[in-house]
């Protein structure tokens, strides 16, 4: 059973049937070869429950609001001000996309925005100032995925859907091992420039003058962050609500600077449901997967395979990383969550790890699954924003980020306190 | 004699639920085929772990996706409100009294789904009664004026606009934090899945009056049933009359835990120890909810459901009870 | 035909424009909602709901734009190393895929709607609206998107039997596949360019 799903899945993605479809046919197909129940006659249920579940609508939400900031310029300016500010360490605007990504991130609950947002107005930069195309790309997919580390993120929240573990505390969770990370992509950059300095580039001097007068730039981003992240821990609003707070938030400046017209509003429109329709397509076909595995058994399958293993808590953890980092190559993100989370968590729960540091953990393997090849979504998004060349430079110029996002579980599980932190200081009232 | 060799597949109720656990689980793990001898069994999955929307179940049950059904009907009032016609909010104190009016009323539930969904009932069960935790103490109804308290049924929303409170609607998942953060004052749920959930961690008092006890039903396909040898029949038919009495005592046994649970005492097996004061509504609440019964809860319900369906009612659970609901 | 490809890509463009401004009266909705119940403890009562509901239609009705545009993403590390030809035929089956699952879905989908009209099913919300409104206008939104795949799929069938093997590419393949495409037709513009004039 579990191989007949290994080689359809694998044959359906190798002839590149779109994923959504890919996810969708291998449960249907799974169905007809191991259920005796008709389950496919399930499948408009599951579509319209899964399609209308509140607990995604975060997903458009922050689309939209990754969108308007694209549109309106307001990325461009925020990454224009960070350029002036990171120039002078080796490997130069390479800092910057780091930079400027995590910003992004504190305002956008996805990966792909984020690495969408900032790899478009990026990468006008590269051909002018002779960097290592491969390297800056693999900055920009890898600076990407902080987008669901850093809060909000929309894959906290599913986590937290899945799991039953409190999506505030997770974002307080995420928020220094983002940085912290971000701090090591940056690190990377460093010691690849420094073992190679011809990769880094011609660094452009700026006056504090420029510095000083690009500030108001970053203003934007900082309100829209205390509107999503201010309006949870205000009271005000849940994790799911608040991103329509970011959106009004953003949709406010753009106005008031006069950015918004009627044009751009409708482009805005276009890309919003283009981009949300392909994830929730996903979604929905995930989740009808996710329904077909457990009705026939498979999930039961794999859980008492792992239990009965006995691993020590050490091993276990090995394993899960082993186990996204393989699964991750193949797989997109949501689907793959959606998917095993609710078999995984629970089996790294019952071995004592804390709900809320194993959804860390979870993220930045489903961080490293987004720039590893085959199927890696922030290397295709990169790439489809660079219209030329093939994927490969882009993968190539992730990996060594792979090297560093590995470090930093390794980090995580010597140092669990760096997630735990601020979840515990804000439990304590 | 032996049975003819019969397996099931079984869609049940939300794991984490002790009907769940306690009762469901091991009914079809164990019991079903220790009794028959090995003849019969059964593959279950809690309908949560299959990412099934609750008020879906039903649905599926009819399409014949699966033999056998655990349903929280509550979540099912949707699609035809008598599915909460014996778990109105406030309508009964004890785990006694709801067995007493869903008893009355599983004729009229029977008939509706043969009827309409192509399924049997078979028992009846319930949870923990369904009440409120909240941040700020609570010591009467009246405090509730005025609160922001998460529900998630109509009859619960009538309750709450009865005592001028605002009813928020959001899912479990966020009810935690948002009762953490203050988005909302109170949340109702189960005396345990609150305490199992982590409601404990953040509510500061329990203010112990049932909005009910999220009802459970097992149904079975009719297709499935009038397969069935008549022997299996009969066997499943006496297998579900004892399951059903061993659901009721469970929610006894479970309530009286959950109080434990929730203040510190042992023992406590299948909740998590912690320190809440627990209020216990006094005689102007009862008074109160009595007056909310027959002005909010039961007409509005009436409303839903339509005078042929309130005279059902009338005739089984409100003969039952000693209620009675008006004509819409 | 060409017409027909027209009104398909414009009615998907509206499929957008009616899904996002939905999305964001949905914002709308839920940011008024927020506020209401922290300043006057009041509650619209189902803003949740609604923008669920949205969600659901506006995805339906922009899942086939997104197929047009091909932004539904697809694993094309082996299928790059395909031949030309070969890699048509992938997109014609990919599209076909695509769009079976979908008429699948919505298939299946008419059940549901089917039995919210019978059951006169109501959503358990202080809306309480028929939830075979938003059911129908989602069903009719996954029937609009495999219609409209559908003709794409036809057109670029027929473009390649005329022998337009360039256009069919830009219709049905997945985008660097296409820019390589168009890159190789701009060589071989520029080279028969310079031949000509030297
Ligand atoms: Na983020
Ligand atoms: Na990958």
């Amino acid at each position: 059973m579990l191989l007949a799903t290994i080689v359809i899945l694998i044959v359906l993605l190798a002839v590149a049937v779109p994923v959504a479809a890919v996810l969708g046919l291998l449960g249907l197909s799974l169905s007809v070869l191991y259920s005796p129940m008709p389950l496919s006659l399930a499948l408009g249920e599951i579509a319209w429950s899964a399609s209308n579940n509140f607990l995604l609508v975060a997903i458009p939400f922050f689309v939209l609001l990754g969108e308007v900031m694209l549109r309106t310029g307001m990325a461009e300016r925020m990454y224009n001000a960070l350029v002036l500010w990171v120039p002078w360490l080796p490997g130069g605007l390479m800092h910057s996309n780091i930079a400027a990504c995590a910003m992004f991130s504190a305002t956008s609950g996805s990966s792909v925005a984020t690495a969408a947002t900032i790899g478009t107005v990026a990468l006008k930069e590269v051909e002018k100032r002779g960097y290592s195309e491969r390297l800056f790309l693999g900055t920009i997919a890898a600076g990407g995925t902080l987008g669901i580390l850093i809060p909000p993120s929309i894959n906290l929240i599913i986590y937290g859907v899945l799991t039953g573990t409190s999506v505030p505390q997770l974002y307080l969770a995420g928020f220094i091992p983002g940085l912290v990370l971000a701090g090591l992509f940056s690190l990377t950059v460093l010691i690849i420039c420094l073992a190679k300095p011809s990769l880094g580039g011609t660094l452009q001097p700026s006056t504090w003058s420029e510095r000083i007068a690009a500030l108001p730039d970053l203003l934007p981003p900082f309100v829209i962050f205390l509107a999503v992240i201010g309006s949870i821990y205000m009271g005000w609003a849940t994790a799911t609500e608040s991103a329509a707070f970011g959106v009004i938030a953003a949709l406010a400046i753009a106005l008031w600077r006069r950015n918004l017209s009627l044009r751009t509003l409708l482009e805005v429109f276009e890309g919003t449901m283009r981009t949300s329709a392909m994830i929730l397509a996903i979604m929905l076909a995930a989740h009808f997967l996710n329904f077909v595995i457990t009705a026939i058994g498979l999930t039961n399958q794999i859980n008492s395979v792992i239990t009965n293993l006995g691993l020590t808590p050490t091993q276990l953890l090995l394993a899960v990383v082993v186990f996204y980092l393989i699964l991750g190559m193949f797989m997109e993100t949501l689907s793959m969550m959606v998917a095993t989370v609710p078999v995984i968590a629970p089996i790294m729960f019952a071995a004592g790890y804390d709900p809320v540091w194993s959804g860390i953990i979870i993220i930045i393997l489903m961080e490293l699954a987004m720039i590893t090849p085959p199927v890696g979504i922030n290397l295709f998004v990169v790439q489809g924003i660079r219209k030329h060349g093939t994927v490969n430079d882009v993968i190539i110029g992730a990996a060594p980020f792979v090297v560093t996002m590995l470090m930093m579980i390794l980090i995580l599980a010597i140092w669990p306190q760096i997630a735990l932190w601020l979840p515990q200081l804000a439990a304590v009232r | 004699q032996d049975l003819p060799k019969t397996h099931f597949k079984v869609i049940g109720l939300n794991s984490p639920t002790p009907v769940s656990t306690v009762d469901e689980l091991p009914f079809w793990r164990t019991t079903i085929p220790d009794a028959s001898n090995g003849s019969i069994t059964a593959d279950i999955t809690p309908q949560d772990l299959m990412g099934i929307d609750e008020a879906a179940g039903l649905r599926l049950l009819k399409l014949g996706v699966m033999d056998f059904a655990g349903l929280d009907i509550s979540k099912m009032a949707g699609d035809d409100p008598r599915f909460e016609g014996c778990d109105l909010a406030g309508l009964t104190l004890t785990p006694d009294e709801a067995r007493k009016a869903c008893d009355a009323y599983r004729d009229v539930i029977d008939q509706q789904m043969q009827k309409n969904w192509n399924a049997k009932l078979l028992a009846f069960g319930g949870n923990n009664p369904q009440v409120f935790w909240c941040r700020d103490n609570i010591s009467s109804l009246e405090d509730l004026r005025g609160k922001k308290v998460r529900v998630f049924n109509n009859s619960m929303r009538d309750f709450l606009s009865g005592v001028g409170a605002t009813a928020v609607s959001m899912s479990f998942a966020e009810a935690v934090p948002a009762l953490s953060n203050g988005v909302i004052d109170c949340a109702v749920t189960g005396t345990l899945s609150g305490n199992i959930g982590g409601l404990n961690e953040v509510a500061s008092t329990l203010y112990a009056i049932p909005l009910g006890w999220s009802i459970v039903i097992q149904a079975v396909n009719l297709n499935t049933w009038n397969r069935l040898d008549p022997d299996v029949q009969q066997f499943m038919q006496d297998q579900f009359r004892a399951f059903e009495h061993k659901m009721w005592e469970t929610v006894k046994l479970t309530t009286e835990e959950a109080v434990n649970c929730n203040t510190g005492k042992e023992p406590c097996t299948m909740g998590k120890l912690a320190q809440i004061s627990i209020v216990t509504p006094g005689e102007q609440d009862e008074a109160a909810r009595m007056k909310l019964l027959q002005d909010a809860i039961i007409p509005g319900w009436a409303q839903r459901c339509g005078a042929e369906c309130a005279q059902e009612w009338n005739e089984s659970v409100g003969k039952a009870l000693g209620a009675s609901a008006p004509a819409p | 035909m060409e017409n027909v490809m027209r009104g398909v890509r414009r009615f998907t463009r509206w499929g957008y424009w009616f899904g996002g401004a939905l999305t964001l009266l949905a914002v709308v909705v839920i940011a008024v909602d927020i506020l209401m119940r922290k300043f006057l403890s009041v509650t619209i009562g189902g803003a949740d709901q609604f923008a669920g509901y949205v969600m659901a239609i506006s995805m339906a009705w922009a899942v086939g734009g997104a197929l047009i545009d091909r932004a539904h993403i697809r694993i094309d590390s082996l299928y790059v190393l395909f031949p030309r030809k070969a890699r048509l035929v992938l997109d014609v089956a990919a599209a076909v895929l695509f769009l079976a699952f979908f008429a699948m879905v919505a298939w299946r989908g008419y059940g549901v709607v089917q039995q919210s009209w019978q059951s006169g099913t109501r959503s358990q919300t202080a809306l309480s609206i028929p939830v075979s409104v938003p059911q129908t206008i989602w069903l009719l939104g996954l029937l609009c998107s495999v219609i409209m795949g559908v003709l794409m799929l036809a057109y670029a069938v027929w473009r390649g039997l005329k022998g337009d093997i360039g256009a069919m590419q830009r219709t049905l393949s997945t985008r660097s596949a296409e820019e390589e495409v168009e890159e190789e037709i701009r060589d071989i513009e520029m080279r028969r360019g310079r031949e000509e004039q030297g």
